[in-house]
């Protein structure tokens, strides 16, 4: 190689490097809000101020969906495992959400410890797989959908 | 020695009469390539795989949305090693490959994003949402847009091109930030189903459009690029002897 | 024939954006070549003085 050849490689190489630090550095410095939704153990660690808007993501907890015969009303509980979170909302529901689904609700925390979300988003996990396969499995008892149980202690927001 | 014959070779493959021989042999083979694998891909993706568990039919989208992710990102990784051998040994050939892979790798981006929409507004209940893997994909295809953009406004191609190759080699910072966004950070977009290292969670019997449809895009990238390299190479070669003297201008 | 999918709208309009993208990969290179093979046919008749004003 050639002195001004080498001297190019190593001019591209300190580029490459600079940048990739560069952006390192930024990732990092904006970290916190890079994230689309926070955990009900999230909410719980740290108090949210009560009109701040924020996206709440987790499982809708097996058992607690509850439909307004009357209107589009409807109240669920999402769960991260550990703590969870009474959520209302009024409006259409996405095709996927179900008891078990990953969901994400767009909203602010009341006065009455509960989530009002204006808006409502499922979350599918990455698995892909035959419907029958999945039915199959049901009736052999090892059934796909998440069985989320009840977190270690039915803490709220205090 | 070794090195020599390489050299010769390149050098060879470099010199712009052979290059566009050598696009105009190639690029058939690889459109009947595509043809092919996509033409199998397709097939199994609409007729043979069965629908989903959870998302139904919608998830055929899959076979379209995942190889256009893969090849737009992709596609990027070869331009920005194209673009540093323009820049290091000012390669000619290796100049006009990159630019031209911009608008290839924009089309994957569009298909991507497009497609994802039309996925998200069932599945997810929105068209759109400003998460990490969404945002760092659009960004890929605005800095694509912007490598055409900043090629194109100089009246010295090769100057613009090497201009434009450090755009690229700036812009490689974006391919790991959006493989790994839904790693470091919370997103609305799940997590990767296709894992190189480890078990990926997608049953076996969906796999195959998957990878036909992998190798198809593959093969379209390779084609559209030889095709467009050769147009670029004739258009700036127009008042060279070479051009006049053959390149198919009669035929 | 076409299978009856749910979602069917979103799952065709996916399959045939696809098509139309990949259908201009092919084409737009195709049409550049005829106008860049017609350019530099139309340069060299003006060089060699055989440019022909009615039929260029």
């Amino acid at each position: 190689m050639t002195p001004t050849r080498k001297k190019r490689l190593v001019l591209v190489g300190l580029l490459v490097i600079g940048i990739g630090a560069a952006a390192a550095v930024a990732i990092t410095a904006l970290q916190s809000n890079m994230f689309f939704f926070i955990t009900p153990t999230d909410v719980h660690a740290q108090t949210m101020p009560p009109d701040r808007q924020f996206r709440l993501g987790g499982l809708v907890m097996a058992g607690t969906v509850e439909r307004d015969p009357h209107s589009l009303a409807v109240s669920f509980t999402v769960t991260d495992g550990a703590y969870e979170l009474p959520v209302t909302f009024n409006g259409i529901l996405p095709d996927l959400f179900r008891e078990g689904q990953g969901v994400i609700a767009h909203g602010r925390l009341g006065e009455d410890g509960q989530f009002h979300a204006h808006e409502v988003l499922a979350r599918h996990d990455e698995t892909y797989m035959p419907a029958e396969l999945a039915r199959a499995l049901e009736r052999t008892g090892h059934p796909m959908e998440a069985n989320i149980q009840p977190g270690p202690t039915a803490r709220q927001r205090d | 020695m070794i090195w020599k014959t390489i050299k010769v070779g390149f050098h060879r493959l470099g010199s712009p009469p052979n290059f566009y021989r050598l696009c105009q042999r190639f690029s058939p083979w690889l459109w009947g390539g595509f043809f092919l694998c996509a033409a199998v891909g397709l097939y199994q993706a609409l007729y043979v795989v069965p629908p989903d568990y959870q998302q139904g039919d919608s998830f055929r989208i899959l076979y379209v949305h995942v190889p256009a992710a893969w090849q737009a990102m992709a596609g990027y990784v070869v331009m920005a090693i194209l673009a540093f051998i323009a820049l290091v040994w000012r390669i000619r050939i290796a100049e006009i490959m990159a630019m031209m892979g911009a608008p290839i790798g924009a089309a994957f981006s569009v298909i991507c994003l497009a497609t994802g929409s039309i996925w998200g507004r069932p599945m997810w209940g929105t068209w759109w949402a400003w998460d990490a893997r969404l945002t760092s994909m659009l960004v890929l295809l605005f800095i694509y847009l912007g490598i055409m953009g900043l090629y194109s406004a100089f009246e010295d191609k090769r100057k613009g091109a090497r201009i434009a190759c450090i755009l690229i080699l700036v812009g490689l910072v974006n391919i790991p930030i959006i493989h790994f966004s839904v790693e470091w950070w919370t997103t609305l977009h799940q997590g990767s189903t296709i894992r190189f290292f480890g078990e990926s969670t997608m049953h076996y019997s969906m796999m195959p459009p998957l990878v036909w449809m992998t190798i198809a895009v593959k093969f379209l990238f390779a084609a559209a690029l030889l095709d467009r390299s050769r147009n670029e190479i004739l258009d700036q070669d127009r008042r060279r002897r070479w051009v006049l003297e053959h390149a198919g201008v009669n035929r | 024939m076409i299978p009856e999918f749910d979602y069917a709208p979103y799952v065709w309009s996916c399959y045939g954006l696809f098509a139309i993208i990949v259908a201009w990969q092919i084409v737009q290179p195709m049409i550049q070549h005829r106008r860049l093979q017609a350019e530099i046919r139309e340069e060299r008749a003006l060089t060699a003085g055989e440019y022909d004003d009615a039929n260029p």
